[in-house]
């Protein structure tokens, strides 16, 4: 097979699209999200 | 805005904030010194590799007792009565209704300090009326309440789901449980098929939360409050969202020499992750892609990256086919 040139645009995706870590879709109502560290940068990792 | 005379003085005199970082530096070993708190950093740091069981079990020892607090507290207290402009030695977080200290942020885990605010918590359930979402993060966590303020929670729980099935889960979230919260109460949850609210509280509630980093869900899921259906899902991880942004780095550099990593990451990479890799793959080099885009077709363990990968061979078909036969329609 030759090496084709293919635009990403032309392939298909997934039904199911997940977002990147700690996205949502609404607010959360007041609970474990709320609470939760999303640690973007943890100083000792 | 005009600084008061003490904050002036304190902004014009090095040594003055010198001394300060190094009172913060200071209550920061003593912090770490604490018996409990050094014992569990011991059992947590001297883990050969970051399996959740014993770190589970570290946290669990360390809010069995919670007299340290108390004593941590006790201490930034009379450091700031004796230098207003003192810092504690936390990182602060904050949400929209609650106060953190951040006490301990390791790569395996973080341990906070959390008071509620009964006042916002409130405004913001009248503010919401219900409406927005239940979020399962996906991680271990604890909570072990010290004051309750009278606290009521409410607790709920999502279909188990495995990423790789199938069938995508389509159960609601349902409540199963809400109630008050005992004084000394220590509830542990795994965020993966449950999940919890803050509903109401009389008085501040001040708790510790403990909250693993590792081992946990690969997705995160988000349900919408009032209906219990699946709202959205995020990647349960840091890890896999940065993997990704580095692979969509690779495909925009035009880097087609990446094919012995792009077969590494899909070896490991949760449903989502494959498809965005392979996307990446075959844009920039379908040919050294093409061995993998066919074992996806045939065995991948997600129906939708399996409709995919054929999918996208039958598109390098008809393109192959044009490419050697113009007017060829390939199907």
């Amino acid at each position: 097979m030759e090496n084709q040139q293919i635009d990403i645009e032309e392939l298909p995706e997934l039904e199911t699209s997940v977002a990147a870590y700690g996205s949502t879709v609404q607010e959360e109502v007041g609970g474990a999200q709320c609470i939760a560290v999303l640690l973007i940068n943890p100083p000792n990792a | 805005m005009q600084p008061r005379d003490d904050f002036r003085a304190w902004l014009d005199d090095d040594s003055l904030q010198y001394s300060g970082r190094e009172r913060t530096v200071a209550a920061r070993r003593r912090l770490e010194g604490l018996s409990p708190i050094a014992t569990f950093l011991r059992s947590v740091g001297g883990l050969e590799k970051p399996d959740d069981e014993p770190i589970s079990a570290a946290i669990e020892a360390l809010f069995a007792d919670t007299e340290w607090v108390g004593a941590l507290v006790q201490e930034w207290v009379a450091e700031a009565q004796e230098d207003p402009f003192f810092v504690p030695p936390f990182r602060p977080a904050s949400g929209g209704f609650h106060e953190s200290a951040l006490l301990l942020e390791l790569p395996v885990c973080t341990i906070s300090l959390c008071v509620i605010d009964p006042g916002r918590l409130s405004a913001r359930k009248q503010e919401g009326a219900g409406k927005g979402s239940i979020f399962f993060p996906g991680n271990r966590s604890w909570l072990k309440f010290i004051e309750t303020g009278g606290l009521q929670m409410s607790f709920w729980e999502a279909p188990d789901c495995n990423d790789d099935d199938d069938a995508i889960e389509t159960s609601p979230c349902v409540r199963t449980d809400i109630r008050g919260i005992d004084p000394g109460e220590l509830i542990s949850i795994d965020t993966a098929t449950q999940s919890y609210l803050f509903d109401r509280a009389e008085r501040s509630a001040l708790f510790l939360h403990g909250e693993l980093r590792v081992g946990g869900a690969v997705l995160a899921r988000e349900y919408d409050a009032a209906s219990g259906k699946r709202v959205g899902q995020s990647s349960g991880t840091e890890i896999w969202s940065r993997i990704q942004m580095m692979v969509s780095f690779l495909g925009l550099s035009g880097e087609r020499e990446a094919a012995a990593t792009f077969e590494r990451i899909i070896d490991d990479a949760p449903f989502h992750l494959r498809w965005h890799v392979m996307r990446e793959w075959v844009t920039l080099d379908p040919r050294s892609a093409m061995p993998r885009l066919t074992e996806m077709a045939r065995n991948d363990a997600h129906h939708e990256v399996r409709w995919a990968a054929r999918q996208t061979l039958a598109l390098l078909r008809r393109h192959q086919c044009s490419e050697e036969r113009p007017g060829c329609h390939s199907s």
